[in-house]
């Protein structure tokens, strides 16, 4: 097997099963995953990081030239992947996929930008920081859920006024306000679809036995 | 002792989306500094979110042409790597932020990081006495048209008459204790207070420290007892 820069730091083992599931060599040596090239980042691997660049660079091009001015998306397209280099030690593959993982922080750059302001975040180097526990409870474990490979069918059980929120908010970026008015309701009837939406999203996912269930 | 009392889901959610107010969302993200739950929750909700945007990305590629494909056709990925690359070798080394450092001092750990950026260094901070045994201090933020925002220094022992409230307010908890009797829960560092039109309640604060809270109030509070009404008036609470 040619030795690539991605597979020096591999474990024989763990090479052999991600061989085993791609089926062939051909597609192995090519075509890492996107799980793999994150993995190899979080070395500060270069021709991963590349890789994942071109692999990706389109798609958040697209996303992003929606929500700014082409010159401004591409530099937003930048900040990401510099992003994704700074913070690829701390994907966590349990909790979403590669590409989910790396459309959230597209989607938060998209909305710092839209604020003219950062949107006040927990630094993880924070004194204050209560560090989670090492192993997580089996309640939180429900939440660590991958959405990417679901969302669809989990938005479609929700009620009509339930999926129009939870659109306009994740996928349109509105406020409870803007959405109110929208609808025509009160924005205390916004909060409360709200509130049930993520309820029934999470049961969904419940119900999916989380991510390790596919 | 563990965090009993969290942000309700839509503030949580609201905050995910990217959609709140500065002053809801400094309290999700300083509570969440101090809660691993709800921080886990956070981070699934905004998993949400990237998966609709990428969504939304894949439905625009296997679209017709429109105004997006004649923009993608333009972008340049060569430059686009050549940049990044360029960005990567440029980046600093991270260094964590130490105990006590800027804007730390004694009362460093206290405030956590988000809000740590809009406040004076812990000596700097102007606290304006309102009534015997309780300060305030309140946050300026440029642009902010929002609820307005504040901390609480209030001292231990100190009663708080029953009153009720005209609109939302948070009171997270940074330090010390809080007692509500009316509702008999107890709130300490990390708990937030939450409160409406529909919450009526007597507090006190707990034996021990000063009771030092982050609050986000739409208005003023409404007290039950005239006296105390005239008392809330004249703090401006
Ligand atoms: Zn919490």
């Amino acid at each position: 097997m040619p030795k690539t820069s991605l597979e020096s730091g591999w474990p024989p083992a763990l090479a052999f099963q991600q061989f085993r599931r791609r089926g062939t060599l051909e597609h192995r040596v090519t075509s890492p995953t996107d799980r793999e090239l994150l993995m190899a980042i979080a070395r500060q691997d270069r021709a991963a990081f590349e890789a994942l660049c071109r692999r990706f660079g389109h798609r958040l091009f697209g996303f992003l030239v929606c929500r700014a001015p082409n010159q401004e998306a591409e530099e937003l397209v930048q900040e990401v992947m510099l992003t994704v280099w700074t913070r690829a030690a701390s994907y966590n593959p349990a909790l979403a996929a590669p590409s989910t993982w790396i459309f959230t922080i597209a989607r938060n750059k998209a909305i710092d930008r839209a604020r003219k302001r950062m949107r006040p975040q927990v630094d993880p180097h924070d004194p204050s920081l209560v560090p989670s526990p090492a192993v997580p409870n089996p309640d939180q474990h429900v939440v660590m859920m991958e959405w990417g490979h679901h969302i669809d069918a989990a938005m479609r059980e929700l009620p009509e006024p339930q999926r129009v929120v939870v659109n306009a908010a994740y996928a349109e970026d509105r406020s409870m306000r803007e959405i109110a008015e929208q609808q025509g309701v009160p924005v205390g009837t916004v909060k409360s679809r709200m509130r049930l939406a993520m309820k029934s999203l999470r049961l969904y996912f419940q119900r999916q036995g989380g991510p390790d269930a596919h | 002792m563990p965090i009993e009392h969290h942000p309700l889901p839509e503030h949580l959610a609201e905050y995910a989306a990217g959609v709140g107010e500065i002053g809801v969302d400094l309290v999700v993200a300083c509570h969440a500094t101090l809660c691993p739950t709800c921080r886990a929750e956070i981070e699934a909700m905004e998993q949400l979110g990237g998966a609709m945007a990428e969504r939304g990305a894949n439905e625009h590629r296997a679209g017709p042409p429109g105004s997006v494909e004649a923009a993608t056709s333009s972008f340049d990925m060569d430059a686009l790597v050549g940049k990044t690359l360029r960005a990567v070798d440029r980046l600093p080394v991270q260094v964590p932020v130490q105990a006590g450092g800027p804007g730390g001092g004694v009362l460093g750990p206290v405030f956590p990081a988000p809000l740590r950026a809009y406040l004076p260094a812990p000596s700097d901070i102007a606290w304006r006495r309102v009534l015997p045994g309780a300060a305030r201090f309140d946050l300026e933020v440029p642009g902010h048209r929002g609820p307005p925002m504040h901390l609480k220094k209030l001292q231990p022992g100190l009663r708080i008459p029953q009153h009720g409230h005209r609109g939302q307010e948070f009171d997270l908890v940074l330090q010390g204790g809080i007692k509500d009797h009316t509702r008999a829960r107890v709130f300490d560092r990390g708990d937030l207070s939450y409160a409406d039109a529909s919450t009526e309640h007597a507090l006190s604060i707990l034996p021990g420290e000063e009771c030092i809270t982050f609050s986000v109030a739409e208005a003023s509070v409404e007290a039950s007892h005239w006296l105390a009404r005239m008392l809330y008036r004249k703090a401006g609470w």
